[in-house]
């Protein structure tokens, strides 16, 4: 039984993973709490909407008393609905990351009906389903000491709030905004990036403006805030929630609106519509890109540089679980909202598979590597080779090396030639470099880590498909 | 102390202890008004319209 790397700051449970199976252990008072709202009805309920990850206790005898022996002094276990692949908020588009936000408040609204509250408000719990966020660690629900104030929102905000904002008004990205950083970045840091004028203006007043005024006051010690106690014994929390519904009303309204202005400023959204491609090769590598995917019965699919995901869906339709990622922000963001009208078991994500995302957090082994998460049956790399040797100046080798680290079995390699009309683009000052790039040469490379199953040109077009098992 | 394990920020905490004594003002401000009219003594609390729906 292995503990979940990233489950140990909160005392009052962990996960774990025991075979395939993810488990979450309780201590005395998240257990009472969590079979309560069993017991109600509302824990099947919020997953059958979507809202929190499906959740069951372990009941069954022998299971328990293996769980209770390996894991001793707690309470209570609960299963969990395995999750893969596991996305972090550093890979998310903009979108993803408010959704996320709008998921945490939409469930924190819910349990503040219910005199509960969420105790944390980190982006880290929500994870992505079929496209769509749920919220996945359950030990987060307590009954707060108070309903009129959320000793998380501060938290919500460096989360979600501030990022949101810092991308809207001052031209930063998610991935330099997280990575850095586990918990986002402090009020004070983030008012910094704005004039007083703009920190005093409506936009900014509530959020950023008062906050970060009376926070310097803290730290100057003229004032200090209230903190957070535990509930009187048995008795009903205090104040009124009326003030704090009001707050995540108003925020609900704000990350929606914020959201719904950035327009992804994109380099490859409107490639769909400029590449290279006539109908009939499109129509042809579709084709020959389902007919491969098929021979490789891949259970997951990891597709590098998926642009707006039309390959992405064409594995999904072959029942594959697909991990599709692109450096591009701006594709990301149409991906993920093209699946969120038209739902298939698609995980966007942004990662530059060049420098894709580090392992972070404690011992480095908190949230960790793209690699370590990404571990799929067949990697898809369409139209990406030309871009990993001129744009990532990567020799053949190490492209193959890359791919090879990535895939458990098949890769479906999509060669463009030097003369064709994308990779000419990208090396119209440099042209020499890359005269020694040839079909064969390719193959030669890959042969030392793949077998070639199949090998089709793409008709209308210099392109060839291969299909490789690794060796 | 009761344990919290985040850092709440205390910019965030201030402003919502501002907002819920502004909200709450106004609410009993609101009731007695109400009050003056329906003849009914004003409720300590805030308005009941404000109270949680059951969904």
């Amino acid at each position: 039984m292995t503990r979940v790397a990233g489950s140990f700051r909160d005392p009052s449970g962990y996960v774990f993973q025991h075979g395939e199976r993810i488990f979450r252990a309780l201590d005395a008072a998240a257990a009472d709490l969590l079979r309560s709202l069993n017991v109600q009805g509302h824990l099947a309920r919020w997953a059958r909407e979507g809202l929190v990850v499906g959740t069951r206790f372990v009941e069954e005898p022998a299971l328990l008393a293996e769980l209770n022996a390996a894991h001793p002094g707690f309470a209570d276990f609960v299963e969990h609905d395995r999750i893969a692949p596991i996305t972090y908020p550093c890979e998310w588009s903009v979108s993803m990351l408010a959704d996320a936000g709008r998921l945490t408040l939409k469930l924190q609204r819910e349990l503040l009906d219910l005199g509960l509250s969420l105790k944390d408000a980190t982006a880290y719990n929500i994870q992505f389903v079929r496209g769509k966020p749920v919220f996945i660690d359950l030990t987060s629900i307590e009954k707060p000491a108070r309903l009129d104030l959320w000793f998380a929102l501060g938290q919500f905000n460096r989360m979600f709030l501030y990022p949101l904002l810092l991308v809207k008004r001052a031209g930063w990205d998610l991935r330099s905004y997280f990575l850095p950083s586990l918990d986002g970045r402090s009020t004070l840091q983030v008012g910094q990036a704005f004039s007083w004028r703009q920190r005093w203006s409506p936009g900014l007043l509530f959020d950023i403006g008062l906050p970060f005024a009376l926070e310097r006051r803290v730290k100057a010690g003229k004032t200090s805030a209230p903190r957070p106690s535990a509930p009187a014994p048995g008795g009903a929390p205090a104040g009124h929630p009326a003030a704090q519904q009001m707050t995540l009303r108003r925020l609900d309204r704000k990350i929606d609106a914020l959201a719904r202005s950035i327009a992804p400023e994109t380099v490859w959204g409107d490639y769909t519509r400029i590449c290279s491609y006539d109908d009939e090769a499109e129509t042809s590598k579709k084709a020959l890109v389902k007919e491969y995917l098929q021979d490789a019965r891949a259970a997951s699919v990891l597709d590098i540089g998926c642009n707006t995901g039309d390959y992405s869906r064409i594995a999904a339709a072959c029942g594959a679980s697909v991990l599709a990622t692109d450096f591009d922000i701006g594709a990301v963001e149409q991906m993920y909202q093209r699946i969120r009208q038209e739902p298939a078991d698609i995980t966007p994500m942004v990662v530059d598979i060049a420098n894709p995302t580090p392992g972070i957090g404690y011992l480095n082994a908190e949230r960790p590597s793209f690699l370590e998460r990404a571990r799929p049956d067949c990697v898809l790399a369409l139209a990406v080779i030309h871009h990993l040797l001129v744009g990532a100046n990567l020799p053949m080798a190490a492209i193959r090396d890359l791919l090879a680290a990535l895939t458990r079995r098949h890769l479906i390699l999509e060669f463009v030639p030097t003369d064709d009309v994308m990779f000419r683009r990208l090396i119209e000052f440099r042209v020499n470099l890359f005269d020694h790039v040839t079909l064969d040469h390719c193959l030669d490379v890959f042969g030392k880590s793949f077998r070639l199953l199949r090998r089709e040109s793409i008709r209308n077009s210099p392109r060839t498909l291969l299909l490789f098992e690794k060796t | 102390m009761f344990l919290a394990y985040i850092d709440p920020g205390s910019g965030s905490i201030l402003i919502q202890v501002i907002l819920a004594s502004c909200i709450g003002g106004i609410a009993v401000f609101w009731s007695r008004i109400k009050a003056l009219f329906t003849g009914r003594k004003p409720s300590a609390k805030t308005p009941a319209d404000d109270s949680p729906k059951p969904e």
